[in-house]
């Protein structure tokens, strides 16, 4: 296999992106692309880089098997070809890359305007490749935001928030850090929360309102790529961000997918989505069958002063609140007192889901979800109702 | 009373002039001071295979009086402290374009070597322990020797430099006059890297290459010299067929004078790894 990188294009630097997912970088030659891939070692996030013929000057593969071409190599000694990327980029005339036939090595000859050529020799550790399936025609909400806007909202994160939760609902979509335990240390813990309003994203369709919660880091690799790719001119980097439908989200793995591309390059990146702990296995999934637009029959209390609407809704003498897309229930909690006491009294009964269910008061209350749909109340409480005796 | 004269004594209006030089060589702890008419000589070794000699002519001082034609004007001192004395006033003051004037006086044999600097009025007064053992190793190459000389654009160079792999424990350097000239070659764990520089690269000033030598040299000895090539203007790299290895490096002071770093570094021996 040979291609040859012209030299604007090797101002594109995917390989320090991919570099902050995975210690290993699987690579792949096709007729029709070049993938360079990783997968970072939790497995919960994969990222993909495809660049397509039109990406190179040329760009020859003479593998004709399926298991041809195909290297892992150690990430690190990828980073050592690119170690100096801003004195590369005055200085690269052109990238050539080149897999032997035998798959032992991975070369690449890098020359420069000066005149003189760098060659690297890299070792191929092992002939295997990783893909992951996934299709982006099944996620129903998809978003489009552009870099920047994205990278303005996550800079406002603090370095040691380590996981964050993304929630859209038809209206606005949200950013919030997460925080696992948080009856520990509450005090000390800063809470951010970063709203984004539709009218920010370049496309915002949301077919099924939720939230999803996934660690931040990951997410900053994405921001890093598009930050850097932005400093050429021809490339537009959108994400596409999507949750996976109701029945995939019943599995506990949603995803978000983001993904950039350009004429000649895609850019795929995928992170799974944390299981939040404070909700069990099979209630979350349970209760994620029950597709979101019910929720819309639930009694939704809203405060004047504060203008905070939160969900809270009732069947007997049971009241539930509801939180990212889960629900939490309390049997302590009579409908009636609810609807009669104002926002103080409230916040009592409050007080009891907190301590039934390591909830933050807060939590509850700045929960944000406006559903439109009509409701198909009968049945779902029935159902409902039958589950939770 | 008898007052010893002063063997040697030397005045400098900006003390980063030599600093920066010192700096460049200061590899090894101690090192040794040879003062002769021409300028100060400073001598720095390590393990008998590598030397680095720094040339401070008597031009870059404003003042420079050597008043012994014997041989005792010359010391080994601690070189870390010298650098240390000297950059004494680097970065306290924030005045632009402030320089440290500098006085050094040497008395002879077993006397210390006195410092003294001044910035804006605040003065500093060092007086450093010199050393008696003045041996170091003479690695001459006479010009007839030479087999392969290079003169390069120090900036580009060290732009090529830049990225030499330093897990590996030898740098190869291949010169010939065919292609590929001039390449060098480092063996890490993450691959094999090589640069090739040919003759007519644009960072080449000089290519004058007889016949084909291949020199490999521990990377922890020909790292040393990458200091002082960030702050030259100009290298030149000579060998001899034996793969003895002179680099030589021009640096602009900064009243725009030069100086001259040597760094003489011996190829190790096929089977020694």
């Amino acid at each position: 296999m040979q291609c040859l990188i012209p030299s604007q294009n090797v101002r594109i630097r995917g390989l320090h992106s991919l570099s902050r997912i995975g210690d290993d970088l699987y690579v792949e030659p096709t007729d029709e692309y070049l993938s360079f891939r990783t997968v970072n070692s939790a497995q919960s996030a994969y990222s993909s880089l495809v660049f397509y013929v039109s990406f190179f000057t040329k760009y020859k593969s003479e593998f004709n098997t399926e298991e041809g071409g195909k290297c892992k190599l150690s990430m690190k000694a990828c980073l050592t070809v690119f170690k100096t990327p801003h004195c590369m980029d005055r200085n690269v005339d052109s990238c050539m890359i080149e897999i032997d036939k035998d798959c032992i090595k991975l070369i690449f000859h890098i020359r420069f305007v000066q005149g003189y050529t760098k060659n690297y020799f890299l070792s191929v550790n092992d002939n295997e490749n990783v893909q992951l399936k996934y299709n982006k025609e099944e996620m129903c909400n998809k978003m489009s935001i552009p870099s920047k806007t994205l990278y303005g909202a996550i800079k406002h994160f603090r370095v040691n928030d380590e996981e964050i939760t993304f929630s859209a609902t038809i209206d606005k979509a949200r950013l919030k850090n997460y925080f696992e335990n948080i009856e520990v240390n509450s005090q000390k813990l800063v809470r951010t929360n970063f709203s984004l309003q539709p009218s920010e994203f370049e496309m915002y369709e949301i077919k099924q309102p939720g939230s999803i919660t996934f660690a931040l880091r990951e997410l900053r690799a994405v921001c890093t790529f598009s930050e850097l790719s932005n400093s050429s001119p021809n490339i537009t980097s959108d994400y596409v961000v999507s949750t996976l439908p109701a029945e995939m989200m019943c599995t506990d793995r949603p995803q978000i997918l983001c993904n950039a591309s350009d004429i000649g390059f895609e850019y795929y990146f995928i992170i799974y989505t944390l299981l939040l702990p404070n909700a069990s296995k099979n209630f979350s999934s349970r209760i994620n069958l029950f597709p979101f637009s019910l929720y819309s029959s639930a009694f939704t209390i809203s405060s004047g002063e504060t203008s905070l609407v939160y969900l809270l809704f009732s069947f007997g003498n049971h009241a539930y609140v509801s939180q990212n897309n889960r629900i939490f229930f309390a049997n302590y909690v009579q409908q009636n007192q609810i609807q009669k006491t104002g926002m103080r009294n409230l916040n009592n009964e409050l007080q009891l889901l907190k301590i039934l269910f390591g909830l933050q008061v807060d939590d509850v209350f700045n929960e944000l979800f406006i559903f439109s749909e009509p409701p198909e109340v009968e049945a779902w409480k029935e159902d409902f109702f039958n589950y939770v005796n | 009373m008898v007052t010893i004269h002063n063997v040697l004594e030397a005045k400098i209006d900006n003390v980063k002039n030599i600093s920066l030089v010192l700096k460049a060589i200061n590899f090894k702890s101690s090192g040794v001071c040879f003062a002769s008419d021409c300028g100060l000589k400073v001598v720095v070794e390590d393990s008998k295979c590598v030397q680095a000699n720094a040339f401070i002519g008597n031009d870059i001082f404003t003042e420079y009086v050597l008043t012994d034609d014997d041989d005792n004007a010359m010391f080994r001192i601690d070189l870390n402290t010298l650098v240390d004395c000297l950059t004494i006033f680097d970065s306290c003051t924030t005045t632009p374009g402030a320089a440290t004037a500098l006085k050094l006086s040497y008395k002879g044999y077993g006397h210390p070597l006195k410092i003294i600097l001044e910035e804006e009025g605040i003065i500093t007064d060092c007086s450093l322990k010199t050393m008696s053992d003045c041996e170091i190793l003479d690695f001459e190459m006479l010009d007839s020797d030479v087999v392969c000389k290079i003169i390069l654009r120090a900036q580009d160079f060290r732009e090529v430099l830049s990225d030499l792999d330093n897990s590996s424990d030898f740098v190869e350097f291949f010169l010939s006059s065919n292609s590929p000239y001039f390449r060098i070659t480092t063996e890490g764990i993450a691959g094999t890297f090589q640069i090739d520089i040919p003759k007519n690269s644009n960072i080449i000033e000089t290519f004058d290459c007889s016949t084909s030598i291949n020199a490999k040299y521990r990377y922890s000895q020909i790292k040393p010299c990458l200091k002082s090539l960030l702050i030259a203007s100009k290298v030149s790299i000579r060998t001899n067929e034996e793969g003895l290895i002179c680099l030589q490096f021009m640096i602009q002071t900064e009243s725009k004078q030069f100086c001259y770093v040597e760094y003489y570094c011996t190829p190790s021996v096929e089977g020694e790894m």
